[in-house]
């Protein structure tokens, strides 16, 4: 698992790495100019209240997907019913419940959270790493069993040998399609054919594009 | 970190009443720059000088150093010493960010000139899919975009479905009224000590924000809506008996008469939660004007003190000066809610009077005042706030900030502008307000 993780999170920074519209919001080493006009990349930070009136270095022009648009962009486009997509210990669904705060949501009625934090939090990321993991990995267990009526992984077998470029990038254009919306471009192909090769197994292959896809900023920023 | 170490010493030498800003340093400011941001709405607030209270931003730092007494005798000074600075080092002098809608402590906040932004109707489907959908945009929805004839146009009507639909009515605009009504689970309908349903004022919120109504109505209507999202006309019973024992219930319907009705603001809820027990209902006074009005008194936004006040009506000793100089303001705010009955106990289980209408409660009634107009009970006071620039710019502040995360920045004050001045030609639609609000560069605006 903990392999698995380090290639989702390498080829998620390989792949981030090849689009500039990709690269994870930065508080560091960003000129005034770019800030003041909105032209940084990310959301707002600060203080967490909305109208704080004080913004981060982050960015001022993004918009976070927040965790209702997040939930359904994984449930349409890896085919999830809701109750699929993420639960903590099979119950407590990740989106309505456990994570919610961090994923931009909040519980006024019992927890008392009246407001929702304006900027994603440093457990943020995790959160999204968690659901979307989760919902890659139910998709693939659902495409084994399911075989040739695979919904999601159907452009290589998830067993036996390595994927051949086409596959890999029909496979990569799939996912690309299905989770932002998008072709990937000629360089993001050539970036995952040339990854997938060490890989691993190819059930590791498309869990890993599909984490990686999936988590991906340009997925979490609008 | 001299600069740093100078103003912790002077807090704990000096003592946190002559450093600290009060809300006097608010007027001194605006007296000063009367053009800039914040001051012509009388909302200048503690973040020109403050990152979040008590820590200074750059600029109140410089202020705090150029301070050589109380600082309510010595900011005027102070001020003019500073503008030529560049507090926040971001290339502008404080005066020139300050003449300019900028902001001096803020170096992400310049004047407006220097963003240039083109719309992107790409970016603007993704986002408002987003918002008002709670969805992704798919790949189709993508395709579809680009291949219509007029993006515009099924931006727009897609944005219209959007606010048509179940997760802006009924997900979206609850959690946009949260902070408004404040529920508590343990108080409200099946809650264990059941002081008032808030589920009614959820409902009527979502009601008044959706379906081109006017919203103005948040702070005029005298009808309810039930479960199934029907309007209903007069007082409404309790849907559980009144009770004691393990649970306690004396509350729940809308007992409240419709002619002493406004709104939001004379639900059950509203007027058990914040007024509670109190005699005169300045929390409640102060909620209104917050959350509907866009000013908090807490942080100085908003006082216009009436003179002769505040009179201490309710012996809360708020005379003294450090008092006077909000309670001048809040407590003539607060008189017209006097008659509307917060929470009782006995006769709130023998009769359901909480959050209802009582001439008798207290004499003030019709002693108040909102924005320097005299009011002659809550029905006067709510007219004038709902048909009051502050409440215009409130709404559209409301939406801006759901979408965005953020308040207007100084680049955007014309856009921001144009979405409140032109609510009376939309009816006060909300939805007519963010098809407009789509079309902005704030909302879909990028680098060239």
């Amino acid at each position: 698992m903990k392999k698995l993780l380090t290639i989702g999170l390498a080829i998620s920074v390989l792949v981030a790495c090849s689009k500039g519209s990709f690269k994870r919001p930065s508080s560091k080493g960003k000129t005034g100019t770019e800030q003041a006009t909105g032209n940084g990349e990310g959301v707002n930070g600060g203080d967490g209240s909305e109208n704080s009136g004080e913004n981060s270095p982050a960015g001022l022009n993004l918009v976070w997907k927040r965790y209702r648009a997040l939930e359904d962009g994984l449930m349409k486009g890896l085919g999830l019913p809701k109750n699929q997509v993420c639960t903590e210990l099979g119950v407590h669904s990740c989106i309505d419940t456990i994570h919610l705060t961090v994923l931009g949501g909040n519980e006024p009625y019992v927890s008392g959270q009246y407001e929702r934090v304006h900027s994603p939090t440093v457990l943020t990321a995790v959160a999204v790493d968690r659901v979307v993991l989760s919902a890659c990995g139910r998709r693939l267990e659902m495409d084994r069993t399911a075989g040739t009526s695979a919904v999601v992984f159907k452009h290589f077998p998830l067993s036996g040998g390595a994927p051949n470029a086409d596959q890999v990038k029909a496979q990569a254009t799939e996912l690309y399609r299905r989770l932002l919306a998008r072709d990937p471009e000629a360089n993001e192909l050539q970036m995952i054919t040339s990854f997938a090769g060490s890989a691993g197994s190819p059930d590791k292959l498309a869990l890993s594009l599909c984490f990686a896809i999936g988590s991906n900023a340009e997925n979490i920023f609008l | 970190m001299i600069r740093h170490l100078w103003v912790a010493l002077v807090v704990v030498l000096g003592g946190t009443s002559e450093v600290l800003a009060t809300v006097a340093s608010t007027a001194i400011y605006c007296q000063r720059y009367p053009k800039a941001a914040g001051c012509e709405s009388q909302q200048a607030s503690c973040n020109i000088c403050h990152g979040g209270p008590p820590s200074l931003n750059p600029y109140g730092e410089d202020l705090a150093e150029a301070l050589t007494g109380p600082i309510d005798q010595t900011l005027l000074e102070a001020l003019g010493k500073v503008e030529n600075l560049d507090s926040d080092q971001d290339g502008v002098s404080n005066i020139v960010e300050i003449s300019n809608a900028g902001a001096p402590g803020n170096r992400l906040i310049k004047p407006e000139t220097n963003v240039e932004l083109v719309y992107d109707t790409t970016l603007a489907y993704k986002r408002m899919k987003s918002v008002y959908c709670g969805q992704s945009a798919t790949y189709d929805d993508m395709q579809r975009l680009k291949a219509a004839a007029d993006q515009k146009a099924f931006l727009h009507t897609e944005l219209q479905a959007c606010l048509d639909g179940t997760y802006w009515r009924n997900e979206a605009l609850f959690r946009l009224a949260d902070k408004k009504i404040q529920p508590q689970a343990a108080l409200g309908f099946g809650g264990n000590v059941v002081i008032a349903d808030y589920r009614w004022d959820y409902r009527l919120f979502a009601y008044i924000m959706s379906g081109d109504r006017d919203a103005r109505e948040l702070l005029s209507a005298t009808y309810h809506i039930d479960e199934a999202g029907n309007k209903v006309e007069g007082q409404i019973g309790r849907q559980e008996p009144a009770q004691t024992g393990q649970r306690i219930v004396i509350g729940g319907g809308q007992p409240l008469a419709a002619n002493r009705r406004a709104g939001m603001m004379t639900t059950q809820w509203f007027l058990a939660f914040y007024t509670m027990f109190a005699t005169l209902p300045r929390n409640t006074a102060s909620q209104v004007y917050r959350e509907y009005l866009g000013m908090d008194i807490a942080k100085g936004e908003g006082l216009q003190p009436v003179v002769n006040e505040p009179r201490d009506v309710d012996n809360r000793n708020v005379r003294q000066a450090e008092c006077a100089v909000c309670h001048s303001t809040l407590d003539p705010l607060s008189y017209a809610f006097s008659t509307y009955v917060g929470i009782e106990t006995v006769r709130a289980l023998l009769f359901n009077s909480n959050g209802t209408y009582r001439g008798s409660r207290a004499p003030w009634e019709a002693q108040g005042q909102i924005m320097g107009q005299p009011a002659t009970d809550l029905l006067d006071w709510a007219d004038k706030a709902r048909n009051s620039e502050a409440f215009k710019k409130n709404l559209a502040k409301m939406m801006f900030s759901q979408a965005l995360s953020r308040d207007p920045m100084p680049h955007e004050k014309q856009e921001f502008d144009l979405l409140w001045q032109g609510l009376p030609a939309d009816n006060y639609s909300v939805n007519k307000m963010l098809h407009r609000f789509v079309d902005t560069t704030a909302f879909g605006g990028r680098r060239p």
